[in-house]
């Protein structure tokens, strides 16, 4: 690689480290569910050595019910442990993936060909450096980031096959375990494994003793896993999600009167679910329904970006003869498949290694235009391409995402647990949303022991770590307790009272005569939370008509 | 006599890929001349797919009469908020234009933008398989009915169609404006983008018939 190469690589690398790394801990604002969830139990298994259920080592996390792979948690230990636990030491292992992976994918493709096709591993990178999808994806602390990194080292070792085929084994290796970093890999894993076989069978059957000996030590691997598949756990997610049950079919599904209606039903459903992972409309306008993993007015590529797709996926289909085209061909096919399943429509984070696979298709697409025009031209589109994306990119993600998504990210809670750390002698009762884990951002912001977590943790698990499903709101951290509000009894004790607006109404504070304490806004300046202090005396004075309450028996009334 | 039929045989292609497909059906109920033409521009569109030399004459009358249909189905059926915000527009417009540093935020949130990401929204709808095959299912469009207009086993002819239309310029061109032009009609349409459905049609029959090549040359 000559000089002026190396100083663009040099500049995609600035570009992706800026892009990743820049208010990292402040944009998104806030930490998810998943993201604290991921940050508190790797905390609690430094400090202790369990995670928050008091289960040591596990193998699929618990968490809420959810039961994600738990890789990114243990690899967030070394972080928590020198930088303490924050927003940015969590989200610091998926942000140095992302970067990472745009040094991957170059080296990918500068060693697929002789002579080596460094323009197109330059662009092909740059284009993964200002990708929507990787952005998102770098800079938001879950698994499915790490889980990518993972199977791109595979890929990138599997062009060495060729030359020497015990490269096979650490391919094998990588492929297995990057089933414990996120569970659409768990499915992705083996087809992919048995895609490198198919596409390099000349050497790998000449060669059977790695082939057998690659292919054991990945089942070796999968054991933990494999062995507790038919726990609740392990299937949760397929469960949870996945359209192919009787039930489903029977409560949403079209075709009930129509012979072999449920069958037609489950192959009509994969196909537009599958197909939806190759639309124009979603990849490159139409955003991920998810509101915590898409940025508002941008989809998972920039819309310019369907132009050089479509000259890709032409290229790509020409050039199907060589290692590097086929195995994005293969990736491109089967790695909707496992999302595909789910009901969730266009859920990207599932499909990562299919978007890193279009990137580069877009790659191939951007060097067959470039390769038709003149110098000036060439420079004028370029520059046109990259103002866009940063026009693009600067609007959606560091301006409108923090204001329109702060609340799905929790930063109200982020705020509460700031200013709680000011009524530490108050008695505080913060109302649960439906589901929503609200404990589990609390004690990621405040360092809550771990040991007094496990403690009343622990004894919720009557059916095993493995199979207890089900998710309980009411959690106490020290002098907060986190649950529904009970309107006939909690405004008789003196306390704070915590809740948004409509769990809180102003109606019902000036009935039950509620200070207001604090109030929470989201960035975009609409009030998320209020925190109001009960008035026990005032609401026990006798009123003409109205019986005492059974509680204000127990005060002492001052003297009328 | 089974010459002469098998030279006219290729006229089953666009003549069953349009009686097959549910929009034909739904063209027939509500506007019947615009079903007649439709039904002559797709076999005029899919000879010009599939001969290497199509007569010039075939070209312009099919032009003529797409023409014809655009003239007729897009002045009436505008969609108007491309142009025309409305007050939640503008209340958006202003309410993000205050997330960015002054004097920024025009730059950013401004009725062009607006209108060119409606209009964007549009044209990508349009190149949308599931929006054919699928009445857009599993991500529907919110306050748009929407409705299937092929049926889902059309779909890989639909794809080996695409390689014929960019194996020419003409095709191609033509592929492009009509969509560039359909993107242009109110969504709620009863008809949908019904500018397209010729082209559309003669393309899934292009797809056919190299399937059927396909399959008799894999027989040999």
């Amino acid at each position: 690689m000559n000089k002026k190469y190396f100083i663009i690589f040099l500049t995609v690398i600035m570009v992706a480290l800026f892009l990743r790394f820049y208010k990292l801990s402040s944009i998104p604002p806030g930490t998810y569910i998943d993201e604290a969830s991921y940050g508190y139990n790797a905390y609690s298994i430094l400090k202790t050595g369990k995670d928050e259920w008091g289960k040591a080592f596990p193998i699929f996390l618990r968490s809420f019910g959810t039961y994600p792979s738990p890789m990114y948690m243990y690899l967030l230990i070394i972080p928590v442990k020198f930088l303490g636990l924050s927003n940015f030491s969590i989200r610091l292992p998926t942000a140095l993936a992302g970067v990472f992976m745009v040094i991957i994918t170059f080296f990918l493709i500068y060693y697929s060909k002789k002579p080596h096709p460094v323009k197109l591993a330059l662009i092909s990178s740059a284009l993964l450096a200002l990708a929507p999808w990787s952005i998102i994806y770098s800079r938001l602390a879950i698994e499915n980031n790490l889980a990518l990194f993972i199977l791109l080292i595979g890929f990138l070792i599997s062009l060495f096959i060729k030359e020497k085929t015990w490269l096979f084994i650490p391919v094998s290796v990588l492929f297995a375990i990057s089933a414990y970093a996120y569970a659409a890999e768990r499915v992705m894993g083996v087809i992919l494994l048995v895609g490198i076989i198919y596409l390099l069978k000349n050497v790998l059957f000449k060669n059977k003793k790695i082939l057998i000996l690659g292919i054991i030590i990945f089942i070796i691997i999968q054991l933990p896993q494999f062995l507790l598949l038919n726990t609740g756990g392990a299937k949760r997610r397929y469960t949870q999600q996945s359209f192919l049950s009787h039930e489903f079919y029977v409560t949403n599904g079209k075709y009930q009167n129509v012979v072999f209606g449920e069958q037609i039903y489950y192959v009509r459903e994969f196909v537009s679910q599958y197909s939806a992972y190759f639309s124009p409309r979603n990849l490159f306008f139409n955003p991920d329904s998810q509101l915590s993993r898409s940025v508002p007015d941008l989809s998972v590529f920039y819309p310019w970006m369907m132009i050089p797709f479509f000259f890709g996926i032409v290229v790509l289909w020409k050039n199907r003869k060589q290692f590097l085209s086929r195995l994005l061909i293969f990736v491109i096919i089967t790695s909707p498949i496992p999302a595909a399943v789910t009901r969730d429509p266009f859920y990207t984070s599932r499909v990562l290694p299919l978007l890193w696979a279009f990137s580069l298709v877009i790659g191939l697409g951007v060097i067959d235009i470039l390769e038709r025009l003149s110098k000036p031209v060439k420079i004028i589109i370029i520059f046109l391409a990259v103002s866009l994306s940063f026009y693009s990119l600067y609007s959606s993600y560091f301006v409108l995402l923090p204001h329109e998504r702060s609340s799905e990210f929790g930063y109200q809670y982020q705020e509460l647990s700031r200013i709680l750390d000011g009524y530490k002698n108050q008695h505080v009762v913060i109302n649960t949303e439906v589901e929503y884990p609200t404990y589990i951002i609390l004690a990621f912001y405040t360092e809550y022991d771990p040991q007094k977590m496990q403690i009343q943790s622990a004894p919720r698990l009557v059916n095993g770590y493995y199979n207890q499903m089900n998710f309980d709101e009411k959690y106490v951290l020290d002098n907060i307790e986190i649950r529904p509000i009970f309107w006939d009894e909690d405004i008789y004790h003196e306390q704070i009272l915590v809740g948004s607006p409509i769990a809180i109404s102003d109606q019902q504070a000036e009935e039950h005569y509620l200070k207001l304490t604090f109030e929470i806004e989201d960035l975009s300046g609409n009030i998320a939370l209020r925190g109001f202090l009960t008035d026990p005396v005032k609401k026990c004075m006798p009123q003409p008509g109205k019986e005492v309450n059974s509680h204000c028996i127990q005060l002492k009334l001052p003297p009328n | 006599m089974a010459d002469r039929i098998k030279k006219i045989a290729w006229i089953l292609y666009p003549l069953i890929s349009f009686v097959l497909s549910f929009w034909a059906w739904r063209i027939l109920k509500y506007d019947t001349f615009v079903f007649f033409l439709s039904l002559i521009s797709t076999v005029l569109f899919f000879l010009i797919l599939r001969s290497q030399a199509t007569k010039v004459a075939i070209k312009v009358i099919f032009l003529i009469i797409l023409a014809g249909v655009t003239l007729l189905i897009i002045p009436k059926h505008l969609d108007k908020s491309l142009w025309e915000n409305s007050s939640l527009d503008i209340m958006q417009i202003n309410t993000r234009r205050s997330y960015y540093p002054p004097r920024m935020g025009a730059i950013f949130q401004n009725k062009i933008s607006q209108s060119l990401i409606k209009y964007e929204s549009n044209l990508l709808t349009l190149v949308d398989i599931n929006f054919y095959f699928f009445g857009s299912h599993p991500r529907e469009r919110a306050g748009v009915i929407e409705f299937e207009k092929y049926f889902p086993l059309f779909l890989p002819f639909l794809i080996l169609g695409l390689f014929q239309v960019i194996k020419k310029k003409f095709s191609l061109i033509c592929v492009l404006v009509v969509l560039i032009l359909s993107a242009l009609i109110d969504s709620n349409y009863i008809l949908g983008p019904v500018v397209i459905f010729p082209i559309f049609t003669a393309v899934l029959a292009t797809g056919e018939e190299k399937f059927f090549e396909f399959a008799k040359n894999y027989k040999k």
